[in-house]
């Protein structure tokens, strides 16, 4: 190929690797922490050098393999580093640049100031003007205007015959199309890492916001449950945080549980359980209410808060420990499922509707059970029935029902462990696509002389 | 000899580069955005078209561009295809390469390159074999091939391709050790940093790819999430809060208009005004949690009638999560007895309650009794925002301490204590110092000129009551007379009676045992609870140190006290 594409090419070339060179060293923890962070004496050393390095290194480029002995690429360095880093690197990589230079057994005496005088502008212009990279215009302006000023007048000195003009103003182009090249890296650089450490925050905060969550939620393992009941419980959100929660209150020889499900997912509904949770513990602790009670009262107390036509659905039961008779009142919520002598029964809600929206709903209804011993009750959510696998299938209430008695279970946690196997079975590795909340209770009425005994 | 593979490694990493540049260019826009994507990695047949056009380009610009001889930088690009987009689109790439290079070499496909000592043949099995092996090598992976496997596979196929050298050069081994040492070292270290660089540019680029959309998905739902946060906390829907008493002020309202880590809540119940204000430390969205936890937390603890130091405990011991996950709460509960306008309060030493009186700013303390245009300012000490306390003086009114200090609630005082009469006795178990009660009781209504109605109902309430608490206090020693069983008091305003009987003994809520339908025989003799709900408006029922304690209220359409006529 004739030689002015030969030039082209390696023009192209030089800046292509340039810009690879800066996309890395801009990713170096150093060059990156001055950039975005502070810049120290030691820092300051370290890149000088760096800068000084590639200066040389372009120096090499240009008058090697182009045969361009009139600029250079050190001021263009210098000026460079001093705008990305300030006045004491710009001097630094302008004096150090002509020392290495001279070093590489280059002349380039006649730039020895220029190069530092460079270095300084470039400092002046992040001091005063801004960080380059977030005002690409104006540094892309002013990288022009300085470099053109200083090799004209290096041109226009009678160092250099007008034959290399077009030399001249071809490599004036290039060098601020590398600058201007560098900012943008810089600028997308800069982007990336605020996107980065954004998320970061973001995610960490949404792990505190999960730990939180599951610490609301009473712990059955370490609560004083009476003996006669053996509870467990599970809270699975689908994202990190979600709108499912579950309760437990123990007062005098009676057991209060409250699973409820919070419409919408993620971070509103996490929100909303808060005050859920709140609206029924709050009942729940006070003097004697019955289910319905509790629920009529959570519901106006939500109803108060509520303009953003969020809503709850949940099940409240008692359990009165000695005649082991239940109470609940559930609104809206999936059916509940009563596992005796290893055969199932549903109960579904003993009222339609959601809690939150309506002022003052009428009273609402209460069922009872009366329990017998080794009977399971196991509450859940709808997390567990709309269970999707990757067939778009649904879990549903009849494997539900399998699951709990496939196997005979002793104790609460291998029905826990079971159901969740089911799930875990049948879903896959499709995403979880909603909140679950599972309760699973073994109601085990104690002996006469338990009885007394405890008495 | 160092010098010059100096200056060939320069040159061809200058050649190499512009794949990288270009890749990087191209990951900033949003056509590359989905063919650089390592996730879900469908690659259509418009996309295969799309890479083969790209890279062609690069293979083209690097067959054009070779200007020294030994290695170039030609078969980068379609192993870089191959790995992108399969062995079709790297076999494509390549065939463009070949192409380039029949160019450069002015189509004359049987010279010998005196420039490259490549032969035109070589050349095409080259790049061929580089387009279709690293297809091949990536097609069975789900994911974009790894840094490591690349670089082995760059490793194996540049010393596969000095192969074409050796049977070149076969007759003469020494020649050809003198170029391969030329040739190999640059060539692998280029394609090595090409390739390798490549990837961990894609590898960046798919990290922030994965970041922003996870920021836009956390942003999208924290903006709904905020709107949830201030149906939370506003109060326009609570018509219990939404007016102050006529006897407080606040400031400022607390409607929220975005997060915010500070909280207000008030609740007016039972002559009692509550306000607690405080804020917690901690990330955003585990303090909106933390938020949205204890405001209705701190309402219905006030509800149920705690003394602020009872709620502080309370609040203290429920945000034990939440301090465990360093979201601590500073925050103080305070509260005023509308019936006297006594103050009191309980919270951590960040925040004080601070009273303005006769523009004189001094801390308060519990029980101070409060007086018309006292403001009481509850600020945040730790911030530093309370100015010292002579500036808070120096102010004029409460509009200019609200506007000098934002980071405080303030209540100020519109009028006097409701209480027109009051009535407090503790007496003991004494049947004598009972019928001593009803005496004074009659005395009293007598002295303050009560209504013959709210005198019966004084009357009436005291007898079920008194009688009854005595009988079901569960003190086992009927004859121990010496002890206070009972406290009495009511008090009256001007359409207000509330009358408060407490008595030391077990827990005992008599209002348990008419809640529950199926319970009613349980119901312990004649407690008369019915006759009380019938007398008056609300009843209530607290245990607060051994004491129960009863709370009836009724408001009369009348005055509580006759009035006599003007000039009477």
């Amino acid at each position: 190929m004739n030689a002015n594409f030969g030039d082209f090419f390696d023009i192209v070339n030089y800046m292509a690797l340039e810009l690879s060179l800066i996309y890395f060293v801009a990713r170096t923890r150093i060059v990156s922490r001055m950039l975005f962070e502070r810049i120290n004496w030691q820092n300051i050393i370290l890149t000088g050098i760096i800068g000084s390095a590639m200066a040389v290194v372009s120096n090499i480029y240009f008058t090697r393999f182009l045969d361009w002995y009139i600029i250079g690429v050190a001021p263009q360095t210098s000026l460079l580093f001093g705008m990305l880093f300030g006045v004491k690197t710009g001097i630094a990589v302008g004096v150090g640049s002509v020392f290495f230079a001279q070093l590489a057994g280059s002349h380039p005496s006649y730039y020895s100031l220029v190069t530092a005088v460079l270095g300084l502008f470039g400092g002046l212009f992040r001091n005063y003007i801004g960080l380059p990279w977030n005002n690409l215009v104006k540094s892309t302006l002013f990288t022009f205007v300085v470099y053109s000023t200083v090799t004209m007048s290096f041109s226009l000195s009678g160092r250099f015959s007008v034959n290399v003009w077009h030399e001249v103003l071809l490599t004036m182009f290039f060098k601020t199309l590398i600058n201007v090249w560098v900012f943008y890296v810089i600028a997308h650089i800069f982007s990336e890492k605020t996107t980065l450490a954004t998320k970061d925050l973001l995610t960490t905060e949404l792990d505190i916001a999960a730990q939180l969550q599951q610490k609301i939620i009473p712990d059955f393992a370490t609560l004083a449950l009476p003996p006669e009941l053996d509870i467990v419980a599970r809270l699975q959100p689908a994202k990190s945080v979600g709108g499912d929660w579950c309760d437990c209150t123990i007062k005098n020889d009676r057991v209060c549980l409250v699973i409820g499900d919070v419409s919408d997912k993620g971070i509103p509904a996490a929100l909303f359980m808060a005050a859920s949770c709140v609206a029924f513990r709050a009942n729940l602790d006070s003097i004697y209410k019955s289910p319905a009670e509790v629920m009529q009262l959570a519901n106006n107390s939500l109803f108060e808060t509520n303009n953003c036509f969020m809503f709850v659905t949940a099940c409240c039961a008692e359990i009165e420990l000695k005649s082991g008779k239940l109470r609940y009142c559930a609104v809206g919520h999936p059916p509940f499922v009563l596992v005796r002598n290893n055969q199932t029964q549903l109960y579904c809600a003993t009222d339609k509707g959601v809690l939150g929206i309506v002022k003052k709903p009428k009273p609402y209804n209460i069922a009872s059970i009366q329990l017998e011993a080794n009977d399971l009750l196991i509450f859940v959510t709808d997390g567990v029935t709309e269970a999707t696998n990757n067939k778009s299938k649904l879990f549903g209430q009849a494997r539900i029902n399998q699951a709990l008695t496939a196997t005979p279970v002793a104790t609460a946690a291998q029905a826990l462990l079971a159901l969740q196997n089911a799930i875990n079975n049948f879903v896959g590795d499709t995403p979880q696509s909603d909140d679950i909340c599972i309760i699973v209770v073994r109601y085990t009425p104690l002996s006469k002389e338990a009885l007394s005994d405890v008495s | 000899m160092l010098a010059d593979y100096a200056l060939r490694l320069i040159k061809l990493l200058g050649s190499a580069s512009i794949v990288i540049a270009f890749t990087y260019l191209l990951s900033t826009m949003p056509v590359g955005q989905q063919l650089l994507s390592v996730k879900e990695r469908i690659i259509t047949r418009k996309d295969q078209w799309l890479i083969w056009l790209i890279f062609s380009g690069f293979a083209l610009y690097n067959s054009l561009s070779i200007t020294t001889h030994g290695a170039d930088a030609r078969i980068i690009a379609p192993i870089l295809a191959g790995f992108i987009a399969g062995p079709l689109v790297g076999v494509g790439v390549a065939l463009i390469g070949i192409a380039g290079a029949i160019i450069e070499y002015n189509f004359d496909i049987s010279m010998s390159l005196a420039n490259t000592g490549d032969l035109i043949d070589s050349i095409v099995v080259i790049n061929l074999l580089a387009g279709y092996s690293a297809g091949m090598f990536q097609r069975h992976r789900k994911n974009l091939i790894s840094i490591k496997s690349a670089a082995l596979f760059v490793v194996l196929f540049d010393i596969i391709i000095m192969f074409p050298t050796e049977i070149y050069l076969a007759d003469n081994p020494e020649l050809f050790l003198k170029t391969a040492s030329m040739i190999f070292p640059p060539m692998l270290i280029v394609h090595l940093v090409c390739i390798v660089v490549f990837l961990l540019l894609i590898r960046n680029f798919n990290a922030e790819q994965n970041a922003k959309i996870i920021e836009r998905k956390i942003t999208l739902e924290k903006g709904i999430a905020q709107k949830i946060f201030q149906s939370l906390h506003s109060d326009s829907k609570k018509t219990i809060l939404t007016q102050d008493t006529a006897q407080l002020a606040c400031y400022p309202e607390t409607d929220v208009t975005q997060y915010t880590n500070r909280f207000i809540a008030k609740v007016t119940i039972n002559n009692y005004y509550y306000f607690s204000y405080g804020y917690f430390f901690g990330a955003q969205t585990p303090v909106a949690m933390a938020i949205s936890y204890v405001k209705p937390l701190f309402e219905n603890l006030a509800k149920n009638h705690l003394a602020p130091t009872e709620i502080d405990t309370a609040l203290k011991d429920n945000l034990r999560a939440f301090s465990d996950q360093n979201v601590l709460l500073r925050m103080v509960c305070c509260r005023i007895n509308l019936r006297d306008n006594t103050f009191e309060y309980s919270g951590s030493d960040n925040c004080q309650p601070v009273l303005i009186r006769n523009h004189i700013a001094l801390l308060l303390g519990n029980n101070e009794a409060l007086q018309i245009d006292d403001i009481i300012a509850v600020v945040n000490i730790e911030t530093n925002i309370l100015p010292p306390l002579n500036a808070l003086s120096a102010l004029p009114d409460i509009g200019n301490i609200s506007t000098a200090v934002t980071d405080a609630l303030y209540i100020t005082v519109l009028n006097n204590p409701k209480v027109i009469a009051r009535f407090k006795r503790s007496i003991a178990r004494d049947p004598e110092v009972i019928s001593q009660l009803f005496e004074q009781c009659r005395e009293f209504c007598q002295v303050n000129n009560l209504q013959p109605r709210t005198n019966r109902d004084i009357g009436l309430l005291l007898d079920e009551t008194v009688s009854n608490a005595i009988k079901y206090s569960g003190v086992v020693d009927l004859n121990d007379t010496s002890a206070i069983l009972v406290n009495v008091a009511f008090e009256l305003e001007t359409r207000h009676l509330e009358v408060t009987v407490a008595w030391k003994g077990d827990y005992f809520d008599p209002l348990q045992y008419t809640l529950i339908p199926d319970q009613q025989s349980r119901v312990p003799g004649g407690w008369g609870i019915f006759l009380i709900k019938k007398l008056t408006d609300t009843i209530t029922f607290e245990r607060k140190n051994d004491y129960n304690t009863l709370i009836m209220q009724k408001t009369y359409p009348e005055s509580t006290k006759i009035t006599k006529p003007e000039g009477i």
